[in-house]
């Protein structure tokens, strides 16, 4: 029971951090219809972010949000500098645009920083654990998913009760009609792009807390699998890139846990296996995107 | 007001729209008529700015539009109620017209909601309400509430009639009178040719992306040509 509590706490961790990716991917491909794999660089420059500030000497919190700070700014940068010219591009245009970003930055980050992972020391007791009723749990687990839950909310209320937000779900539907009515796309895009990079800012900064080093392709196999979350949460679906991203955390560290050693190596296999047998039962995701009602 | 010439709009290699002109007077209605696929759509939504122009030119108030961004069209003066309603079938009735408040400055904004609310008292009813929830006829009021909100002084509405019930029908056709008569000058697309030159000052009738025909609305119901293809039936 124990254990199965324990591996709870891991996979709403896990499943939170590819939660808050996919739901950066899903928000930008709602409104540009753009699938960004360079969306794991924003990640990694939050990484290089709160490792650049502790090196300078700041303190964890501040370095931690200098390090959202850059994942905003980056994912702005690339808007403005990458896909602003390429908007109204067709998907695979678009697609081939953010491959390019996403290998030009990890090279600037090998040459210009390091091949190798570089350390970040963040204040021990995240690394500590926690005895709850006689269960330990890990506290980075822990804040993770208070994070986690907390930038949902967050995200929630922004869409829900204010302007913009009507704007980015109105943009999702028909960003022509939004544009008629005088809002400006550019506006409404950069938001969308700020917003996934302050996710992967978060994320960026709860993946370094849990392992405590950045390297060139520490945004790339989270944003993958954050990929996956979309696509199996329905793509453009922002409800269901949330829970894809719940669910690939939960078989993933179910899978981990509860196999056999031998079928550890399979544990990626596995995952996708699971994916694809629920794609099969639910060909546009476990929450499909609302279609617009035009009559 | 609205000054169109030599129009020319191309849909890749398909020219969907050749030299069109016409002028549209400050407080005029003018209808935009034809069959589907002669071009009026495009017509209007060259105008708008989502449609490039392979040449021609389009000038409001004096002011070129060839070039400009569709929301920076609408925020000199044009509204656009599109062709399908196009409302934002997700959003509640007030995020609808929340977004359409977003370029007025607040205090003119809630006033004017206020007004559009007491002029369309089925969007109060249903205001909480998702939009996509609306009847046909619902949803256009409030695609018109939404491009009127700014107050503009061109109103551009596309196929406004299009699929509703006769009564609601009536109730479009009676407020492009009343906006005419608050000095609205209205730009109209239809297929209803017949009760749009009844609200009409003047009519341009397309046919396969050319004008065919233009002049006042009285003429234009006079005229053989367009009584045997519109009023035939």
């Amino acid at each position: 029971m124990d254990i199965a509590l324990q591996q709870l706490v891991n996979a709403l961790s896990l499943g939170g951090i590819y939660a808050l990716l996919a739901l950066g991917l899903a928000i930008v491909f709602s409104i540009v219809r753009l699938i960004n794999f360079a969306h794991g660089e924003i990640m990694t420059v939050g990484g290089y972010g709160v490792f650049l500030s502790l090196m300078l000497g700041l303190p964890a919190l501040p370095a931690m949000a200098v390090g959202i700070g850059f994942s905003v700014m980056a994912a702005l940068a690339m808007e403005k500098v990458a896909f602003r010219a390429m908007r109204g591009a067709s998907v695979v245009t678009l697609l081939i645009t953010s491959f390019a970003v996403s290998e030009l930055l990890k090279v600037l980050f090998q040459n210009g920083i390091s091949a190798r992972p570089v350390p970040i020391s963040l204040p021990p007791f995240l690394s500590s654990t926690l005895d709850l009723g006689g269960v330990t749990l890990p506290v980075i687990a822990m804040v993770s998913i208070v994070v986690t839950l907390s930038a949902l909310i967050g995200l929630t209320l922004l869409l829900r009760r204010t302007v913009i937000g009507f704007a980015m779900r109105a943009a999702a539907e028909d960003f022509d009609m939004l544009r008629l009515l005088g809002l400006r796309a550019n506006t409404v895009v950069a938001a969308a792009f700020a917003i996934s990079g302050l996710l992967a800012g978060i994320a960026a900064v709860l993946w370094t807390a849990q392992r405590g080093s950045v390297d060139p392709l520490m945004g790339f196999f989270p944003v993958l699998k954050a990929f996956i979350s979309t696509v199996l949460g329905g793509l453009g679906s922002l409800g269901g890139a949330v829970l894809g991203g719940f669910v690939v955390g939960a078989i993933e560290v179910f899978s981990q846990a509860f196999l056999p050693p031998s079928l550890s190596p399979y544990r990626d296999a596995i995952v996708l296996t699971c994916v694809i047998a629920l794609l099969l039962v639910r060909p546009d995701g476990l929450i499909p995107p609302a279609k617009s009602l035009r009559s | 007001m609205l000054s169109v010439s030599g129009l020319t709009v191309d849909y890749g290699a398909v020219r969907a729209v050749e030299g069109v002109g016409f002028e549209v007077g400050t407080g005029e209605v003018v209808a935009l008529l034809g069959a589907n696929g002669a071009g009026k759509t495009t017509t209007l939504m060259a105008i708008a700015g989502l449609r490039r122009i392979a040449s021609g030119e389009i000038a409001f108030e004096g002011r070129a539009l060839a070039g400009l961004a569709p929301e920076e069209i609408v925020r000199l003066g044009i509204g656009v109620a599109p062709e399908g309603r196009r409302i934002f079938a997700g959003l509640s009735v007030a995020e609808n017209l929340a977004l359409a408040a977003a370029i007025v400055a607040p205090e003119a904004a809630s006033e004017r909601l206020e007004a559009l609310l007491a002029r369309f008292p089925i969007l109060r009813e249903r205001y909480r309400q998702r939009a996509g929830l609306l009847s046909g006829g619902e949803q256009q009021m409030l695609a018109v509430a939404r491009a009127l909100l700014p107050a503009p002084r061109l109103l551009m509405l596309d196929e406004p009639s299009l699929g509703l019930a006769p009564q609601m029908v009536d109730r479009i056709f009676d407020l492009i009178v009343e906006l005419k008569s608050e000095g609205i000058t209205v730009l109209l697309v239809e297929q209803n040719v017949a009760r749009s030159l009844e609200v009409a000052d003047r009519g341009v009738v397309l046919a396969n992306g050319r004008v065919a025909l233009a002049g006042p609305a009285a003429e234009l119901r006079a005229d053989d040509q367009v009584r045997a293809a519109y009023f035939a039936a």
